[in-house]
């Protein structure tokens, strides 16, 4: 029984909302005739996301009631824990011409994507979702902003999709299915999933490992989409993770896809969120690090930490691992659980110094980063997104 | 967030009430975070997510394909 190898998918079921071939082609001819909206990439990927159902239990974008639970409550209506509303946005003109009950046709760069079945449209209060979901209602934020630059509906229903979005990255496109009958076929019953926008470092080799040393498996599942200014490129942390698997892991102890998601930068909610969508492609266990999903300053390094308690029917295991440090004494990449040493011993991998080598073309000493990917990482032109 | 009203045996309360005293827990707290652990794994079991053998078989093919397998 496959099933019963990894984590059941959250809400119990996976979530599948594909077209057949051939109402797909019906449907694709009848969504010229349909009011269109026209997707931005994060709106797509969420398209794809719930078809697909990496947002298990979700069928389609939020209406009123789950929309409301989740941001007061971090649950949906049926309790069921979710932290981050997913949800699509709307103009007047859209309130104007559309109603409950209608078919919507949801377009892609000029491509019909999806259809969506219009349960509900209603307002939505962008500071009250600011203040919830990212503890602030600074427009410095890069969640706060981008959501204040959102339009002023909401559009909630199932949708059904009916084209692919196209991926630049689909030798690394794992969908929830997939990952699942590949955990199954590997033996592995301990999952541990690694969330990721970053290109590795000793501290994240570590923590992965450390991981590893206590699973069967370990996956890691980069995101790809839209990240803020100063982040790596997608290729940049692709190109990454190839040298360091190659070089540095046991081939059949490691999984790598990748997943088109945007971050949000919510934090602790958005650290929930990412082990509910990793428990829908089959991990049993979630690293949780340093400030996960975090930016600035908004969040406490280990706030997402404390989150976790209150989610005892998260189905899926928390790693807290603290941040790792190379300590001269101990002569390796340790953490303050077990190294006893001073603060005088301990090298910091400082992400922001990093990013500053590199930019200067500079390599990152051996403790920092391994040569292969130092490598990789310094061999593009402009590694950062601008 | 709207509640409903459940009455549990005395004696099971004061066992709960003791054990939330030791965590420094609220009762009522403790009782639902239980209830939701037990219920969430519940319901996972009586749902069936397994993928058919047939479509099984052809991701099978794309993860050989890929590498992966």
């Amino acid at each position: 029984m496959m099933g019963s190898m990894v984590s059941k998918p959250h809400g119990g079921r996976l979530v599948e909302r594909l077209a057949s071939e051939k109402l797909a082609k019906r449907l694709a001819e009848e969504a010229k005739e349909m009011y269109k909206v026209e997707l931005s990439e994060g709106l797509a990927a969420d398209v794809a996301n719930i078809a697909h159902g990496v947002y298990s239990p979700l069928e389609g974008f939020l209406t009123r009631e789950d929309y409301q639970s989740v941001l007061d409550n971090m649950r949906l209506s049926n309790d069921l824990p979710w932290t981050i509303p997913i949800v699509l946005d709307v103009d007047e003109e859209f309130k104007k011409n559309v109603k409950e009950g209608d078919e919507v046709a949801l377009y892609y760069k000029g491509e019909p994507l999806a259809i969506l079945y219009v349960e509900e449209i209603y307002p939505w209060d962008k500071e009250e979702y600011a203040k919830k979901v990212f503890k602030t209602t600074d427009p410095n934020h890069p969640g706060v902003a981008r959501t204040y630059s959102r339009k002023e509906y909401l559009v909630g229903g199932p949708i059904l999709m009916i084209k692919e979005m196209p991926e630049p990255f689909e030798r690394y496109r794992l969908w929830p299915k997939e990952t699942r009958v590949l955990f199954s076929e590997r033996g592995w019953k301990r999952i541990a999933a690694f969330q990721t926008r970053n290109v590795p470092h000793l501290g994240h080799e570590y923590v992965q490992k450390a991981a590893l040393t206590f699973t069967d498996g370990l996956f890691i599942n980069p995101l790809v989409g839209w990240k803020k200014p100063g982040d790596f490129k997608d290729e940049v942390i692709i190109k990454a993770y190839e040298a360091l698997i190659k070089h540095y892991y046991p081939k059949d102890s490691v999984a790598f896809s990748v997943l088109r998601m945007e971050m949000r930068y919510a934090g602790p909610r958005e650290a929930i969120h990412h082990a509910i969508v990793r428990k829908n492609f089959g991990a049993t266990h979630f690293i949780v690090g340093r400030d996960h999903a975090g930016v600035g300053n908004y969040y406490g390094p280990y706030e997402a930490w404390d989150l976790f308690k209150e989610f005892p029917d998260l189905g899926i295991i928390p790693l807290f691992v603290r941040e790792a440090f190379y300590c001269k004494k101990c002569g390796q990449m340790v953490n303050e659980k077990i190294c006893p040493h001073p603060e005088e011993y301990r090298i910091r991998i400082s992400g922001t110094k990093l990013r500053k080598m590199i930019m200067e073309g500079k390599k990152p000493p051996e403790y920092m980063m391994r040569p292969e990917v130092a490598e990789v990482v310094l061999s593009f032109k402009d590694p950062f997104v601008r | 967030m709207e509640y409903a009203e459940l009455r549990i045996p005395k004696s099971l309360y004061e066992r709960l009430k003791q054990d939330a005293e030791r965590l420094g827990q609220d009762p009522v707290t403790l009782a639902v975070n239980l209830l939701r652990e037990k219920l969430s794994e519940v319901e996972e079991e009586l749902l069936n997510s397994d993928i058919p053998e047939e479509e099984k078989e052809e991701i099978k093919e794309r993860l050989r394909r890929l590498g992966y397998l």
